[in-house]
């Protein structure tokens, strides 16, 4: 396993499993963090709801905007591995789910021992991943039935 | 960065309930000046976890005073034996608060004798504005009104004390009380001070009169 730390790579994988779980469906994620024991982990920040500011571009230019306030629930715990090793794992998620930011943050934690680590990867994430890919596709297909495209004809120039 | 993380001290296990007790504790330290107030166990609760790694990087009654007033709108210039990397990340992971540099300090924490170094950066704040003078939390060796060995013993006098008042303290040099003692006649200026010791707290605003027993 990288290193969660210090290498991109790691960092990017960690940015991977971390908007797969924010991104999971409630009942999923739910059944995957009841099956983990509580005894190993202690809160460093209980869940606690707050605002954030949402601020967007038009098509991706131009000045950026505050397009509003967004509720988002955040929670920091921490692991005890078998082998004494520590790792705190956070979770953010939009809205004001206080289970789900903890249910995020202590898969974070375990994600990040390199005991769980593999097995987690395989259960865990790629499943979600694969179901968020699903509700998109799904999505993606039933907007595109009704797709209109709108084509501007330009007049005929003179000869 | 997950590494400090994963080192991180705790904090209130409840934070609402946890700087609501606290509060009302200050609010009681700093009507009756130099009484002594200690800290309960559900005020504390979170800040003693049985796993030592977890324990935060201060005292249990300055961990909890901090808590309980610092935000992200506090600058706070720390000193002594809590100038450390360890105290500064807890701070800025529960409170938000950012450490400045000593200039014109409004927040000073420290723990260990306060030396002239530190008082002359002290805001004392404008006699139009009082308010924007400094506030200084120092964690001393112990607090009592009995004597105690090394400690130095003040009497006091002015609001919220009915007739005067004894506070023994340990940990403060002479030059320091002394200083205080010149800042009386600044009033309304001047600086408010919170001694924590362990689980007790007591507090001296800048409105009591300190005379030093011999």
């Amino acid at each position: 396993m990288t290193n969660i730390d210090q290498d991109t790579a790691g960092r990017q994988i960690r940015q991977h499993w971390l908007a797969v779980l924010a991104h999971a469906p409630r009942e999923l994620l739910e059944r995957h963090a009841q099956a983990i024991s509580d005894d190993a982990f202690a809160r460093l920040r209980a869940p606690e709801i707050g605002l954030t500011m949402v601020r967007a571009r038009i098509g991706n230019q131009g000045d950026r905007f505050n397009l509003g306030d967004a509720t988002v629930t955040r929670c920091v715990v921490r692991h005890r591995g078998v082998d004494g090793h520590l790792a705190a794992g956070v979770g953010y998620v939009m809205g004001r789910d206080e289970a789900r930011a903890e249910w995020i943050a202590r898969l974070d934690a375990m994600l990040q021992q390199p005991e769980h680590h593999d097995a987690l990867m395989h259960d865990v994430i790629a499943p979600l991943a694969e179901e968020t890919a699903r509700r998109r596709r799904a999505a993606a297909t039933l907007t595109a039935s009704s797709r209109v495209d709108f084509e501007t004809l330009s007049s005929e120039s003179p000869q | 960065m997950s590494t400090t993380l994963a080192r991180m001290g705790a904090g209130f296990a409840d934070p609402v309930h946890g700087a609501q007790q606290t509060f009302r504790v200050l609010l009681g330290a700093m009507s009756e000046p130099g009484s002594l107030h200690g800290l309960t166990a559900s005020a504390t609760d979170g800040l003693v976890p049985q796993d030592t790694a977890m324990r935060p990087p201060m005292g249990i009654a300055m961990s909890a005073t901090l808590l309980t007033l610092l935000d992200a709108d506090t600058p706070i210039h720390l000193a002594g034996a809590l100038r450390n990397d360890e105290a500064r990340a807890w701070l800025r992971f529960h409170t938000g608060a950012r450490e400045v540099s000593s200039a014109a300090l409004m927040t000073a924490a420290l723990a260990g004798d306060v030396d002239a170094a530190l008082w002359n950066h002290l805001g004392l704040g404008t006699d139009d504005a009082p308010q924007s003078s400094a506030t200084l939390f120092v964690e001393v060796d112990a607090l009592s009104d009995q004597p105690l060995p090394g400690g130095i013993a003040l009497t006091l006098h002015g609001a919220g004390i009915e007739t005067s008042r004894r506070l023994v303290v340990a940990g403060l040099s002479d030059a320091f009380w002394r200083w205080r003692v010149t800042l009386q006649s600044e009033l309304p200026r001047g600086v408010d001070l919170v001694l924590v010791s362990d689980r007790q707290l007591a507090a001296l605003p800048r409105s009591t009169r300190i005379v030093i027993e011999d």
